[in-house]
């Protein structure tokens, strides 16, 4: 428990708009250690990027609301931060790179002043020294130090999210949140980007929390799997575990829709209907409309997690009875 | 996230208007704007019946009466009924606010049109005459057409359409060339649609909302324009009772008969209001995305 | 950078000209005879049909116009009908109370409008985002000539605090600043209002807050330069209209300014007068529209950088083209 540097505990994350309330994420509840990184996987809509948001208290409020849940960093709630408090933690303890690097970062700013920023606001330095800095951190991006006086627009998308990366990684973060750093990002230059976040990773010894639909991602940088649907996790564990023993039937699903290079298949298999409604979920367990192994009882029972081996966990009532016994 | 539509694509027409106006009724204040507008509206039309007294009654016995009962609004120098007035000119403001605006929103819409579709050398000449006109402030622009052309309501309405031209062909050509860039002009044109086919179904449609909201803007300002002409003696000559032209006649006797400045310059700003929540609200409802 | 300049000073020349082409046919087709005007009306026909000729009232439209082009660069827009004193010394005479009125109002609106807006936007759907968008309602819709009248019946007639009439001290300047300013300050407020809630929902705000940053500062680096773009857009469209606000208010307070003197014109059928005037201020407007395009470059580092390309660009060519290699 005490090297556990992020606890998250029945996170419970609703927005409250005009048109209803959408729940965007259920009780969610996972945990990383120094150094590990999580993949959370899943679908558009399941609720990554609000949990996320969570963790930095970043939910836009309103109409977002943490509405129950525990967020425990090194042991401390974040949850009931104070905003001063806050303020320190972010950028300097936890940071996130976000998805779309286009917009990521101030138009009217220089990339090198939009580094310093974060160096200034959590280290005691000067001016010139946060610059100096600046500069260093953009040499270990990838990206020559000249160009720390010109503007965002003046980059291309790869060298944009490098740049979101040297900021989140000025401060040297315990705790690194990088929500689909690749997507916005055509296929070779979303190679470049992992690897460098790899390095970096291995360099700093950060931790980190990756957000992505795509599970080859999760193989090349990931520790542990998480896989995320209608804003619950549904299966947890490390990557073998997952990979080899799937048990979930939307995981199975997602593997199931993959194209394989060395297996021959005629047709891919997509698991049949959409997402459902945040703000109309089905009774019972959230994927039984889709399931094909769907019971009876899973209309109006909801499934708890249930340890199917150490440390790999399943949300579904096909392996809750096998067991015989669940945890919340 | 429930699954949302492509930003750029045409809304489909149908059932559309059903939402819009759904959309506007949600929004109280324009419905304020709305009823108002209504109330002006009848108010023009049947001035003749609501109206208690003539609008050029004189009756020098009751001159300068206070706001009473028998002249809720009091009387002026000549001993007119001002409510009545102000009810007659309500007529007058709506005919001209509407009347010129649509001449300048009409050839405005054209001129941007053109200017947005074809481009090229007709686009340069017509925006410099736009940017030519729009160098000269409105209110100076309409004094100096009002000017050359003479006093009289059908100077002044000439005068503020010219005014409201070069707003309507920057407005119409910006629409214009973003909804030419997209890619269903780019299909109707693959399918062999001809230019003014293109124009009419599929540019026009989309174009029409900015169109309507600067409309509805636009009467409050030609309004206004027409009743500043008067204020300065040009446009509509007295007894006319346009609101303008009472204003103006009533600054000499402000010390005393403050309701004769009063009373005018509040039916001005409240049509104006009314106009301008009533404009606020379409632009929402026509396009929520921009609400919040 | 100073190319960029030069370029939109370019652009400004011909819609001058154009604006002096429209002045001009204005002119021409106004009725009444401007010998017979400068005559008086019993003037004998032989004398005014000489000074036509002097004139050169009887030439074609494009002389006269080149004539009057030629005569408005060298300074010389007419005479006045009424006062026979030539019209640009009347206008040079009054034309710095009137450029007064606006600039103060102008500023007035700015000082008033961008913090409003501001509050309004970072504070929004709070008690003073309400208030401050119904008062901004209620500017826009207003009338300044009534606004005009009403201060004046309030803090002249009613409380006798502020003067009516003329301009002879700071006291003078506040009615009709504040009448003259009203619709700016509205727009200004409004604009300032939505161009912030616009930019605040931006990805990039969010990026400054995962930093750590206050919210003070995210407002003020962050938001508010970005927001600028469309607030000085509208300051420049304000201006014109502060302009027109200024010819229409300094009747009513009779200030005398280049307004009224072009109102009292169109009274006497002073024409040159009106004429020149309007000359004058469309000149005033399009130098304040060049200022503020320049003003886009240095707001706007996308547009700085444009310029700095295109200059660095032509300046690596002449050093190229001197080394004599080609690039």
């Amino acid at each position: 428990m005490s090297d556990k540097l992020l606890s998250v505990r029945d996170l419970t994350i609703h927005y409250i708009t005009d048109d209803g309330v959408v729940k965007a994420v259920n009780g969610v509840s996972f945990d990383i250690d120094k150094g590990e990184t999580l993949g959370l996987v899943g679908e558009t809509g399941a609720g990554k990027t609000t949990t996320a948001l969570g963790l930095m208290s970043l939910v836009p409020d309103p109409p977002g609301k943490v509405v129950g849940g525990e967020i425990l960093f090194n042991g401390k709630n974040m949850l009931k931060a104070s905003k001063h408090e806050l303020r320190a933690f972010r950028g300097k303890e936890m940071s996130m790179i976000f998805q779309d690097p286009m917009t990521a970062l101030n138009p009217i700013l220089t990339v090198g002043e939009q580094i310093a920023e974060v160096i200034q606001l959590h280290d005691k330095l000067s001016k010139a020294e946060a610059y100096k800095k600046a500069a260093e951190m953009l040499r270990l991006v990838g990206i020559p130090d000249e160009r720390m006086t010109e503007y965002p627009h003046q980059f291309s998308g790869g060298m944009k999210q490098r740049v979101v990366i040297a900021i989140a990684l000025a401060c040297n973060p315990q705790f690194l949140i990088a929500d689909e750093p690749t997507t916005a990002l055509d296929v070779t230059i979303q190679a470049q980007v992992l690897d460098l976040m790899a390095e970096l990773r291995k360099k700093f010894g950060t931790a980190m929390l990756m957000i992505t639909h795509d599970l080859g991602v999760v193989t090349e940088i990931c520790d542990k799997v998480a896989i995320m649907y209608a804003g619950q996790i549904v299966e947890s564990g490390d990557l073998e575990s997952i990979y080899e023993r799937t048990c979930h039937p939307y995981t199975k699903g997602l593997f199931g829709s993959l194209p394989s290079l060395s297996k021959k298949i005629h047709r891919l298999s997509p698991i049949p209907g959409l997402m459902p409604d945040p703000s109309n979920l089905p009774t019972g367990c959230p994927f039984h409309p889709r399931c094909p192994n769907a019971m009876e009882i899973c209309k109006s029972r909801a499934p708890v997690n249930t340890e199917i081996e150490p440390g790999h966990f399943v949300r579904c009532l096909l392996y809750e009875s096998k067991t015989g016994e669940g945890e919340k | 996230m429930t699954v949302t539509t492509k930003a750029g694509q045409p809304k489909k027409r149908r059932g559309q208007g059903k939402d819009i106006w759904r959309r506007l009724c949600k929004n109280r204040l324009a419905v304020f704007g709305m009823i108002i507008l209504a109330g002006l509206v009848l108010l023009a039309i049947f001035a003749d019946v609501i109206a208690p007294y003539p609008y050029d009654l004189q009756n020098y016995s009751e001159a300068f009466e206070f706001p009473s009962w028998r002249h809720p609004f009091g009387t002026d120098n000549y001993g007119r009924d001002i409510l009545s007035r102000v009810i007659y000119g309500a007529r007058i403001s709506l005919q001209i606010g509407f009347i010129s605006l649509s001449g300048g929103a009409l050839m405005g819409c054209i001129l941007g049109a053109v200017a947005g579709f074809f481009g090229g050398w007709l686009d340069t000449v017509i925006m410099r005459f736009t940017d030519i006109l729009m160098s000269i402030p409105k209110t100076i622009l309409a004094i100096a057409i009002a000017t050359t052309l003479g006093p009289g309501l059908v100077n002044a309405m000439i005068a503020v359409s010219i005014s409201s031209i070069p707003t309507f062909a920057r407005v119409v050509r910006a629409s214009t060339l973003t909804v030419k860039e997209q890619e269903f002009v780019e299909a109707a044109r693959a399918i062999g649609a001809s230019n003014a086919r293109i124009i009419f179904r599929h540019i026009f449609p989309n174009v029409l909302a900015p169109i309507i909201v600067q409309s509805t803007l636009g009467v409050g300002t030609s309004i206004v324009l027409a009743a500043s002409l008067s204020f300065l003696g040009l446009g509509i000559q007295p007894p006319t009772p346009e609101w303008g032209a009472m204003l103006s006649a009533a600054r000499g006797f402000i010390r005393d008969q403050w309701y004769m400045v009063f009373f005018p310059g509040l039916a001005i700003m409240l049509t104006v209001f009314a106009l301008n929540v009533f404009g606020d609200g379409l632009r929402d409802a026509l396009d929520p995305k921009l609400k919040n | 950078m100073l190319q960029f300049v030069l370029k939109r000073i370019v652009i400004t020349i011909p819609v001058l000209l154009g604006v002096t082409l429209i002045i001009f046919t204005m002119m021409f087709f106004t009725e009444g005879d401007p010998a017979r005007m400068i005559l008086g009306d019993d003037a004998l026909p032989e004398d005014v049909e000489q000074l036509r000729e002097e004139m050169g009232l009887n030439d074609p439209f494009f002389e006269q116009y080149i004539r009057y082009l030629g005569n408005a660069i060298r300074g010389d827009l007419g005479i006045s009908y009424t006062t026979k004193v030539p019209v640009t010394t009347e206008i040079m005479a009054r034309l710095p109370v009137t450029f007064k009125l606006a600039v103060y109002s102008t500023l007035f609106a700015i000082c008033v409008g961008i913090p409003a807006g501001i509050i309004s936007a970072v504070r929004q759907y709070s008690i003073l985002d309400n208030v401050t968008t119904v008062l901004a309602l209620v500017g826009i819709t207003m009338p300044n000539f009534w606004l005009a009248l009403m201060l004046t019946l309030f803090f002249s007639v009613y409380l006798g605090w502020l003067p009516a009439s003329g301009l002879y001290g700071p006291q003078y300047y506040i009615m009709p600043v504040l009448s003259i300013s009203v619709l700016s300050v509205a727009t200004i407020t409004r604009m300032t209002r939505s161009s912030m809630l616009e930019v605040i929902r931006q990805d990039y705000i969010r990026t400054a807050r995962a930093k750590g940053q206050s919210e003070i500062k995210i407002i003020f680096k962050h938001a508010l330069k970005n927001a600028l773009i469309p607030i000085i857009t509208v300051i420049g469209i304000q201006f014109a209209t502060i302009l027109g606000g200024a010819v229409v208010n300094e009747q009513v307070f009779a200030i005398p300014g280049l307004g009224k003197l072009m109102v009292d014109g169109i009274k006497a059928r002073n024409y040159p007068i009106v004429q020149g005037g309007v000359l004058v201020i469309a000149i005033m407007f399009s130098i304040l529209n060049l200022l503020i395009d320049l003003l886009y470059a240095f707001v706007d580092p996308r547009i700085k950088t444009q310029y700095q390309r295109a200059s660095k660009k032509s300046k690596e060519k002449v050093a190229a083209a001197g080394k004599g290699v080609s690039q």
